[in-house]
């Protein structure tokens, strides 16, 4: 084809066009890591959210337990794993230390059933054991110091003694032992919560919930015994998870007279490719209880960087309108160049849309070309962000701020084809006028002009 | 006959350059139009090669009436029935000399294939068979033999040359013209050359005076 034919060899041709390459490429790159960065937040934010919420949940304060009532979730269609909880506000105390220490700090106790709540993958190797300070460069805790779920450090004191004195029983030689200390009960704080209180495991805490009228609902002694991170911060600055009967004592839940223990609900989670709005559905027509996703739980969180990341990809497209005079000056100029040519082209019968379709099929082929180049930069720099920051030390972001050490990334492929697609649809328009131009060109004009 | 213009008439505010000319041109005939600087020589061409329309006034070709045609269909005449032989060669830098041959063959939407043998015949034919590459690297004489071929690539019933030697030496001009006028009449076209120069005159069939916008 004529136009196509013309379009490449003049744009192979002309430096200025390489000018308009390079933007595009940049104006398609840039866009691709910003919003890649921003897309990875969400993806993570997400994954987190849910995976701190569980899929779906029933919200059923006073519901029953009980193991019937396990049996009965589990067996409903696209239910994996059902776990019961307990969720109390509360005010957290040190025991220790003077007044200036002893802040109540408010949080949100849960007890939950550590075997259940493992199985639902709330509760990952990856969550587990954060150290309680967000310093990137600090070594990671040595085992000893680090929690082992809700056994605290004074139950394996206990344990040991206790195992020290039926060994030196069975031995026949008496040993002095330490008296013997009551083992605390065990509570893995979020380490938000912890930080900046700057509290460890192993301390002493009082936590209470307040019933409004000046008393208490429930008051516990415990240990911190691990710490939780979840990921995100308005989940990790409150959390606090308790062994499930703590919990269920602490929010006035537990078995008294006849009355059998409570929960505050469950949590579920779906089996892999079940729609969570689809499971609640199911679970309420099965049961009567109101479930509600991790969407509608944490939608307000996720949504809110959804805008983000909208917002971050309109003002992207902005930028790339930039590019747009760019481009247009680029072939405004490839057009006053190449009068002479598009004159003898048409003096030898090519027709006005021929010329226009060449100088078109010049901007698609740089908008395309760069927008793929831009691509291929853009995922190129996103795989070298994280290894460039642990090669260098340079940490991405604010470490007071953000305990991510690395960026999250997405290489969703929506994020590349949207500012290719803009990219082509805006240099197309840009490139309408100097076609329009070149297409006016009178041969006569020209052939006077060169004679 | 291949060319006829009968009552062609073209003129400017206050000017009449064209006034009811009268041609015929057959088929393989050079004629050679001669005339005073300002006397109307390169409206005459640009009318008769579609690029201007004159005021009134008939031009056929092969029995068909081009003057009345649309600006698409005076393209498409352009591109199938008219080469152009030009004084500056006007030959496209950002493409090979077969490109340069070729794009006529693109530009009248014929065959490629066939069209590349034929430029390749065409080249040969002027000597050039073994030139490609930059046609800015080519003299004189070679670029208006590449516009040589460009124009007869489609086999045109009418070629038009417009001081088709005025920017060469006189010996490459007496090739060049030999060239011109072999390549024509072995095609077949008609040619319609304007010149100034005798030589060019001396070796056309007729040799036609352009004066107060009417040839004689």
């Amino acid at each position: 084809m004529l136009s196509t034919h013309l379009g490449i060899r003049w744009l192979r041709r002309r430096r200025a066009a390489w000018l308009a390459l390079a933007a595009i490429t940049l104006t398609v790159a840039v866009p691709i890591i910003v919003v890649g960065v921003m897309q990875g937040w969400l993806e993570v934010t997400a994954r987190q959210a849910r995976a701190a919420e569980s899929d779906v949940v029933i919200v059923a304060p006073g519901v029953t337990g009980s193991n019937k009532l396990r049996d009965r979730l589990e067996q409903i269609p696209g239910v994996a794993v059902a776990a019961p909880y307990t969720q109390s506000w509360a005010v957290m105390s040190r025991t220790a230390g003077g007044e200036d220490l002893r802040a109540n700090i408010a949080c949100q106790v849960e007890g939950i059933d550590w075997a259940a709540d493992w199985k639902l993958g709330r509760l990952t190797a990856a969550a587990l054991h954060a150290p309680p300070v967000t310093d990137l460069s600090a070594p990671p805790l040595p085992a000893d110091e680090r929690g082992t779920g809700f056994v605290t450090q004074t139950w394996r004191a206990a344990t040991a003694l206790a195992g020290l004195q039926v060994a030196s029983a069975l031995g026949g030689m008496p040993i002095s032992l330490p008296p013997y200390q009551r083992p605390r009960p065990g509570v893995v704080c979020g380490r938000e919560l912890l930080y900046p209180h700057a509290m460890l495991p192993g301390e002493e805490i009082q936590i209470a919930v307040p019933n409004g009228a000046g008393g208490t609902v429930g008051r516990i002694t415990a240990e911190i015994s691990d710490t939780v991170g979840i990921g995100v911060l308005e989940i990790d600055r409150f959390l606090v998870l308790a062994p499930l009967p703590l919990g269920q004592r602490l929010g006035g839940l537990q078995a008294k007279d006849d009355r059998a223990a409570r929960l505050s609900g469950w949590r579920l989670s779906a089996q892999p490719g079940a729609e969570p709005h689809a499971v609640a559905r199911a679970v309420v027509q099965d049961t009567g209880l109101r479930a509600l996703t991790w969407q509608d739980l944490r939608g307000n969180l996720v949504k809110g960087m959804e805008i983000q990341r909208n917002i971050g990809a309109l003002v992207m497209i902005l930028i790339q309108g930039i590019t747009v005079f760019i481009v247009y000056a680029v072939f405004s100029t490839m057009v006053v160049e190449l009068r002479h040519d598009i004159g003898v082209l048409r003096g030898i019968g090519a027709r006005r849309r021929d010329i226009a379709g060449a100088v078109l099929w010049a901007g698609a082929v740089a908008c395309v070309g760069g927008g793929i180049l831009g691509w291929a930069i853009g995922w190129g720099v996103l795989a070298a962000l994280n290894p460039f920051s642990r090669a260098t030390g340079i940490p991405l972001f604010p470490q007071d701020v953000i305990y991510t050490p690395e960026a999250p990334i997405s290489y969703t492929w929506w994020i590349p084809l949207l500012f290719i697609v803009t990219m082509t649809v805006i240099g197309l328009l840009a490139v309408l006028l100097p076609a329009w131009r070149a297409a006016r060109v009178e041969p006569i004009d020209t052939l006077r002009e060169g004679a | 006959m291949r060319l006829g213009v009968t009552g062609l008439r073209k003129a400017w505010p206050g000017l009449t350059v064209l006034d009811g000319l009268e041609l015929r041109v057959d088929s393989g005939e050079v004629v050679a139009i001669r005339g005073a600087s300002g006397t109307g020589k390169s409206t005459l061409l640009h009318c008769l090669g579609l690029l201007d329309r004159p005021d009134t006034g008939q031009i056929t070709l092969d029995s068909q009436e081009l003057s009345s045609l649309s600006e698409a269909g005076r393209t498409a005449a352009r591109a199938r029935h008219i080469g152009f032989v030009f004084q500056a060669f006007h030959l496209l830098n950002d493409f090979t000399v077969r490109e340069n041959v070729l794009m006529s063959a693109r530009t009248a939407g014929l065959d490629l294939t066939e069209g590349r043998a034929r430029a390749s015949e065409l080249l040969g034919r002027v000597g050039l068979g073994e030139r490609d590459g930059d046609v800015r690297t080519l003299s004189g004489g070679e670029r208006q033999r590449v516009a040589l071929c460009r124009a007869l690539l489609p086999r045109p019933a009418l070629l038009l040359a417009d001081e088709p030697t005025g920017n060469l030496d006189p010996a490459t001009a007496a090739v060049v013209l030999g060239e011109i006028i072999a390549l024509a009449k072995a095609e077949g076209s008609a040619v319609v050359m304007v010149t100034h120069d005798p030589e060019v005159a001396r070796r056309a069939d007729r040799v036609l005076e352009l004066r107060a916008g009417r040839l004689a």
